[in-house]
């Protein structure tokens, strides 16, 4: 059991909150390459509360430091990048991707009191496209080895957006197989979604099960003509990622998402799609890209950013025109039409159906059997964030970056077959290996 | 004061505590403050010569970590 309080908390993210502190000790993945240009503009970021300011030296080294010049306070965000680092506006002063203060153009030629001065500033590490940060104590341990951003790129689709939900609400989504065949049902006919296994087969009967990297939530479903039961099992792996399995032979991709915690309120949804063995469809990353007819799918299209966003807002490059103030762009007419929601596109209703929950207090709440997996993971979650806050102890997963590559599986099974016997070989392929098994 | 009418010569109190290197001692009396290494200041020489009050009490207004102060030597230090 996990009181209404107890996951509050969880929601809790900022500096010497519990969850914060936690969290605090795992790296994160909290940027696109591409969001930051040599000498390019200082990107605003907020990461657990924290607001800071990303930009991409000269040289190309990416850092990470506080929003405010030392000096009296000025905005690094206007900073010039230059040289070393960035450098205020308001008095010169410059800073190194470490954050020491390294000229102060207004002081006398015998000052020495840049030594003095050095702002707060996180180490960044820069994989395959994406930038990672460690806000912990410490040192940092070594990447987490996450299959998605160990592949060549032409094996991955990565994208960024904000969503305005707390980062519970938000990977809870994820590992709630649920709701997948009716939240994303489609009522066109011709949708391949809903020729899919899944979307042929019955209600879920869910098997959660406790893992060294996390949480395996598996789902079995009687199908249709078959005497096989089809299994699904997504991953919840430390801290804050989940991994959903493929859905079809034709569209056998892996998919999931890293859910970063802006703030108490926002998240980041780093999404990702990958063929461990082979390049992604041209077609697929074309949807992806540029939405399908109009519609936005698994990923924010080139469409979906708002351009009217000031570059004062954290994450500005990620903020999208599907937020609360427009109302997701729901058309209650497309219910009759086009989607069982009437919200356009898979991932714009993923983030309005978790939107309520900002907006209801939790006690509004009722968990059923279906929610088996975001339970447990909100136990295992309570548990480890107590554990780091009483004796500093961290799951092995945070320290040991090859228990974070896992996959997560969709399978036929026998009925006398248990998942985690038959599924436990492809769960945890080699990077780059073929799944193995032939996608239900 | 002291008994003869005859003033003390002022000595100079810092704290390494409080100094960040700003180095403004050093711009204003530069015989009687230096920056080491670490950007924090040394007293050169703590008595004031009474030729030099003028510029050590600006070095002192001027530090901007209020880490430099004049006190008047006591009697029994002037020998
Ligand atoms: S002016 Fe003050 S802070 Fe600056 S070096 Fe001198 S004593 Fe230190
Ligand atoms: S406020 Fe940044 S240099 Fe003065
Ligand atoms: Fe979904």
């Amino acid at each position: 059991m996990i009181s209404v309080q107890e996951t509050d908390n969880l929601t809790r993210v900022g500096p010497g909150t519990p969850t914060g502190e936690y969290l605090r000790q795992f790296w994160l993945p909290f940027l696109g390459s591409d969001a930051v240009e040599p000498g390019g503009e200082p990107f605003p970021v907020r990461l657990l509360g924290e607001d800071l300011i990303a930009f991409r030296r000269e040289d190309g080294l990416v850092g990470l430091v506080d929003v405010a010049c030392a000096h009296r306070r000025a905005p690094l965000l206007y900073a010039r990048n230059e040289g070393c680092g960035l450098r205020c506006v308001y008095h010169g002063w410059q800073y190194d991707i470490d954050g020491q203060c390294t000229d102060m153009p207004a002081e006398p030629a015998n000052s020495r009191f840049k030594k003095h001065i050095k702002i707060k500033a996180y180490p960044c590490r820069e994989r395959n496209g994406v930038v990672w940060t460690y806000m912990g104590k410490g040192e940092p341990p070594e990447l987490p080895e996450l299959e998605w951003n160990l592949l060549p790129p032409e094996r991955v689709h990565i994208s960024f957006r904000v969503q305005e939900t707390d980062w519970l609400s938000s990977y809870e989504g994820e590992i709630d197989s649920a709701h997948a065949p009716i939240l994303h049902g489609r009522l066109d006919k011709t949708s391949k979604r809903s020729r899919t296994t899944m979307a042929r087969s019955g209600r879920p009967i869910f098997d959660v099960m406790q893992q060294p990297f996390g949480v395996s939530v598996g789902a079995r479903r009687e199908v249709p003509e078959r005497d096989e039961l089809y299994w699904r099992v997504n991953q919840f792996v430390m801290p804050f990622y989940t991994l959903v399995p493929p859905k079809s032979e034709e569209w056998a991709e892996l998919t999931g998402h890293a859910w970063i915690p802006i703030d108490d309120t926002h998240t980041l949804a780093v999404g990702f799609t990958y063929l461990p063995d082979r390049p992604l469809k041209e077609r697929m990353v074309d949807v992806f890209t540029h939405g399908y007819q109009g519609r936005e799918t698994g990923h924010p299209s080139d469409q979906a950013q708002d351009l009217n966003v000031p570059h004062n807002v954290p994450y500005w490059k990620y903020v999208t025109k599907f937020m609360r103030a427009s109302n997701y762009l729901f058309d209650h007419s497309l219910q009759q039409t086009t989607y069982f929601s009437g919200l356009p596109g898979l991932w714009v209703q993923d983030v309005a159906a978790q939107s309520g929950a900002l907006a209801v207090p939790r006690t509004f709440e009722n968990l059923t059997s279906s929610d088996a997996g975001i339970v447990v993971v909100r136990q295992v979650l309570r548990d480890c964030v107590e554990a780091y806050a009483a004796s500093g102890e961290l799951p092995a997963s945070a320290v040991d970056p090859s228990l974070s590559r896992v996959r997560a599986v969709a399978a036929l099974l026998k009925r006398d077959e248990t998942w985690v016997e038959a599924l436990g070989e492809f769960m945890f392929k080699p990077v780059g290996d073929p799944l193995g098994y032939t996608v239900p | 004061m002291s008994v003869s009418g005859e003033e003390t010569p002022l000595k100079i109190v810092a704290s390494r505590e409080l100094c960040r290197g700003h180095g403004q001692c050093e711009l204003f009396a530069p015989d009687y403050f230096q920056i080491d290494d670490d950007a924090l200041v040394v007293v050169v020489k703590d008595e004031v010569a009474p030729e030099d009050v003028i510029a050590v009490q600006d070095a002192v207004t001027h530090c901007p970590e209020a880490a430099l102060r004049l006190e008047q030597a006591r009697d029994g230090a002037r020998q």
